[in-house]
């Protein structure tokens, strides 16, 4: 009886990996838009600029004790592709918004928010950089961690929010899909390891080039809060005229309760009374150690880049 | 489309016949109070919160992830950890206490912390508002808070890293009130007296007393001597950090600087520091009061057991520099401070001088940097290294005088057994003077013939008899001494004399002349 199906599992398999291999090796969309790229002179220009001036931060070590126990080790080293040189961190000249966008970049790939394009519509799914392959998702992955502590909390949907939080290490991000298919890939994916050995290779001109290719399809500003979080307060809760949340919640594997807990999430309310945000140009920090001229520095462009390995 | 169909029209369901309805309303309303319940969602929290943050400052500190690296290159985190914080020593304390923030995004001026403020927490015995204001002033009139540029606020952790003079945070951070190594204890001992002294102290108001205010304090005694040290070696123990201090030179005939503002003192020059100071604490982890504290027993004597004046104002922060007449460490004051009660207590005797004379933190303890060392007075001030280093020089110089006779002058003498033993050879070699002649004696009976030896004999003679009164033969004795006595060795020519047989006995044993001789 098994003989007459072994040659049918044998062809499913082989199928199977046939895929799992076409898969592997299908450029990604958004790498194929940075390949098909065309920058025009201005950008290559400032490209070129920035990596001539670019000016790095190394971290420092301080051994001072902090008074406060802290929630999280910070730093974990994200698969994402852009962390590479922008690091888990990146968000940093907006003040009131930093901390909060760069607690999304938990959960919420680089690319959701800065790679729009107008062309194609995109969905959204949970990926698993570990794996390199899309997860169904869940409710367990929407835990917020507010009310997490150390004992075990089991969440009314049965999930421990400690289990979720323990491992969530910051592998599971909602990415942006075409077709089905995740458009970005971790940075141990074939494409990123070729595009990493030509920026190694390349000198200042051609990285500027370069520059400017990877970063033509991303947008530099996010959405706004109100993108996702579309419900606030104020806002009529039926509005029937109120865009649709760039994510769908639902099909990410919210729950109801999640849902709403997010599109009317009372911080995202805050920030809709605030006036548009402002890069910092100057930070005003009144500890900030005398400045030889007495003058703070007019403008300082700062980049943080990871010392590329 | 009418109105009742537009969105902006908000549709009521319709009232319902009251009679009717009323049950499955109540019952829906017990639905709805049920959800709303399961709702809130309590959840078992590590420490049942002890205020209710009435600014809501954790809505968003409790939140993980919210981090940013600051332009200085240090990477801020705002995530509180919010169970932490409430079982800690300032559990009970709202955020706004210390913190007091009125704008966001939040000012830095608005995020430093006063540790000398009041704060809203009443001080059970007195019923005073509870404040730090005492220890802060004791602190700054010590050694460590002069000198302090920001009084008390934390900063910017960077600048506040750097600085040489500790804050408040450098030595204390906020930690649960039980530490993890103590918590099965703090458990068990709760639960006893739970068992135990609840079975008449019943009630939440006596339990909360005992076990929170007294049961807590007990148990979560944290500090032991050798944790205490570590506050201290934290910067006394990076010898680098302390060779750039500079201190007030306490000669006084130094000559004064003048303050930049006339009207202010002038002030004293300032001059580094020694290297004994430098060293401190590597030279005091050399004594038996560091190293009974490393194996884990408190009889040894902690760094602050020493230097911190324990009298009942105290308050455990006001270190002052040893030439300061009130230090604990003051000469004057040693006896007190040694005499401590559990220590040297026959120390408090005044009359025990030699004692409290003691150096602590004697450098010659420790390891010398490098060979060159020797020869510094400041890392080397035993008087027995210099002692020993004469000694060693003059030791070297007769080792080195051995060798050369050794090497120079010994190979070429006269390797011989009978160089220095042996009668008038001794006075003749090492005495440099004519033997004098022997003594007479009483007469001697006829010595036996002389049979030589089979081996290493010239001529073989016919056995002699020596004949006592023929100076002849007595003188062809010693003029041709190898025929007769083979063991002889090499004589030097020396003038003939004339001995008295007699006194040559058969075996040629060196025969010292106790008299002098007849002939001479």
């Amino acid at each position: 009886m098994i003989n007459r199906y072994v040659p049918f599992f044998l062809g499913l398999m082989l199928l199977n990996g046939v895929t799992q291999m076409a898969q592997a090796d299908a450029v990604p969309y958004l790498f194929a838009q940075i390949q098909q790229a065309k920058p025009d002179a201005a950008a290559i220009e400032q490209a070129k600029k920035q990596v001539a001036d670019l000016k790095e931060i190394t971290l420092q070590k301080i051994t001072l004790v902090p008074f406060h126990l802290r929630k999280k080790n910070p730093l974990n080293d994200s698969e994402v592709y852009c962390t590479e040189c922008h690091l888990a961190v990146p968000h940093q000249k907006k003040l009131r918004s930093r901390a909060f966008l760069n607690m999304h970049t938990d959960y919420v790939a680089c690319e959701t928010c800065h790679f729009r394009p107008e062309t194609v519509n995109l969905s959204y799914g949970w990926y698993d950089y570990k794996k390199g392959q899309l997860i169904a998702g869940s409710a367990a992955l929407f835990h917020s961690g507010r009310k997490k502590d150390d004992t075990a909390a089991v969440g009314k949907d049965g999930v421990s929010s400690v289990d979720v939080m323990q491992e969530r290490d910051g592998h599971l991000k909602i990415v942006p899909l075409l077709d089905q298919q995740a458009v970005i890939a971790g940075r141990s994916h074939p494409v990123a390891k070729a595009l990493y050995q030509e920026w190694k290779a390349a000198d200042v001109t051609q990285k500027g080039v370069l520059k400017a290719k990877l970063h033509q399809p991303l947008k530099t500003k996010g959405p706004d809060c109100k993108a996702c979080h579309t419900g606030v307060l104020s806002a009529p809760v039926m509005a029937v005229d109120a865009k649709p949340a760039l994510l769908d919640f639902t099909a990410l594997g919210a729950t109801p309760i999640q849902k709403i807990a997010i599109l009317q999430n009372t911080i995202a309310d805050f920030f809709t009374h605030y006036q548009p945000e402002k890069d910092v140009v100057v930070e005003a920090n009144a500890l900030a150690l005398p400045h030889p001229t007495q003058n703070p520095p007019k403008e300082e462009r700062i980049r943080i880049t990871q010392f590329l390995k | 489309m009418d109105a009742m169909e537009h969105p902006l029209f908000y549709q009521y369901p319709a009232l319902p016949n009251s009679r009717k309805v009323i049950k499955p309303i109540l019952f829906a309303a017990l639905l709805l109070l049920l959800l709303f319940i399961s709702l809130v969602q309590p959840s078992v929290v590590q420490a049942n919160e002890r205020q209710s943050d009435p600014d809501g400052c954790l809505v968003c500190h409790a939140l993980e992830g919210l981090q940013f690296i600051d332009k200085k290159g240090v990477l801020r985190v705002a995530s509180i950890n919010k169970a932490d914080y409430f079982s800690s020593l300032h559990g009970s304390v709202p955020c706004t206490d210390c913190h007091q923030m009125k704008t966001y995004p939040h000012e830095v001026k608005e995020g430093l912390v006063d540790c000398s403020t009041e704060c809203h927490v009443n001080e059970p015995s007195k019923g005073e508002k509870f404040t730090h204001k005492p220890v802060v002033k004791e602190f700054l009139a010590s050694t460590h808070g002069h000198g302090r540029v920001k009084d008390f606020e934390g900063g910017n952790r960077l600048e506040e890293d750097a600085e040489p003079d500790p804050s408040c945070r450098r030595c204390h951070s906020n930690t649960p009130y039980i530490i993890a190594s103590q918590m099965e204890k703090f458990k068990t001992e709760f639960e006893h007296a739970d068992a135990e002294c609840g079975k008449c102290h019943v009630g939440e108001i006596w339990m909360n007393q005992f076990n929170g205010h007294i049961l807590r304090r007990l148990i979560g005694s944290r500090w032991n001597k050798s944790d205490s040290n570590k506050s201290c070696t934290q910067c006394h123990g990076d010898y680098a950090r302390m060779a750039k201090v500079k201190v007030d030179d306490p000669n006084a005939d130094a000559p004064l600087i003048p303050a930049a503002k006339p009207s202010d003192p002038p002030s004293k020059k300032k001059i580094p520091v020694t290297y004994r100071w430098i060293h401190a604490a590597e030279s005091y982890e050399r004594t038996l009061h560091s190293r009974i504290l490393v194996v884990g027993e408190e009889k040894g004597a902690s760094c602050l057991d020493c230097h911190v004046n324990h009298d009942e104002h105290s308050h455990g922060h006001g270190i002052l520099k040893d030439e300061d007449k009130k230090a604990a460490t003051h000469p004057d004051q040693l006896n007190k401070t040694c005499g401590a009660s559990g220590c040297h207590t026959y120390a408090k005797n005044s009359l025990n001088k030699g004692f409290v004379k003691t150096d602590v933190h004697d450098i010659n303890q420790v390891h010398l940097p490098n060979i060159s060392a020797i020869l510094d007075p400041e890392k080397l001030t035993n008087v027995w290294h210099w002692g020993s280093m004469v000694l060693l020089l003059f030791a070297g110089v007769f080792g080195l005088s051995s060798v050369y006779w050794l090497i120079m002058v010994y190979p070429k003498s006269k390797k011989t057994a009978n160089n220095i033993i042996g009668d008038e050879r001794f006075e003749e070699v090492m005495l440099g003077r004519k033997p004098k002649k022997a003594p007479p004696k009483a007469p001697v009976a006829a010595p036996k013939a002389v049979v030589p030896p089979a081996v290493a004999v010239k001529e073989v003679l016919a056995p002699v008899v020596i004949d006592q009164t023929s100076p002849s033969a007595v003188k062809e004795l010693i003029e041709e001494p190898s025929s007769i006595n083979p063991v002889a060795t090499q004589r030097p020519t020396a003038e003939v004399k004339t001995v008295d047989v007699s006194r040559i006995a058969k075996e040629s044993v060196p025969i010292m002349p106790a008299k002098e001789r007849e002939d001479d």
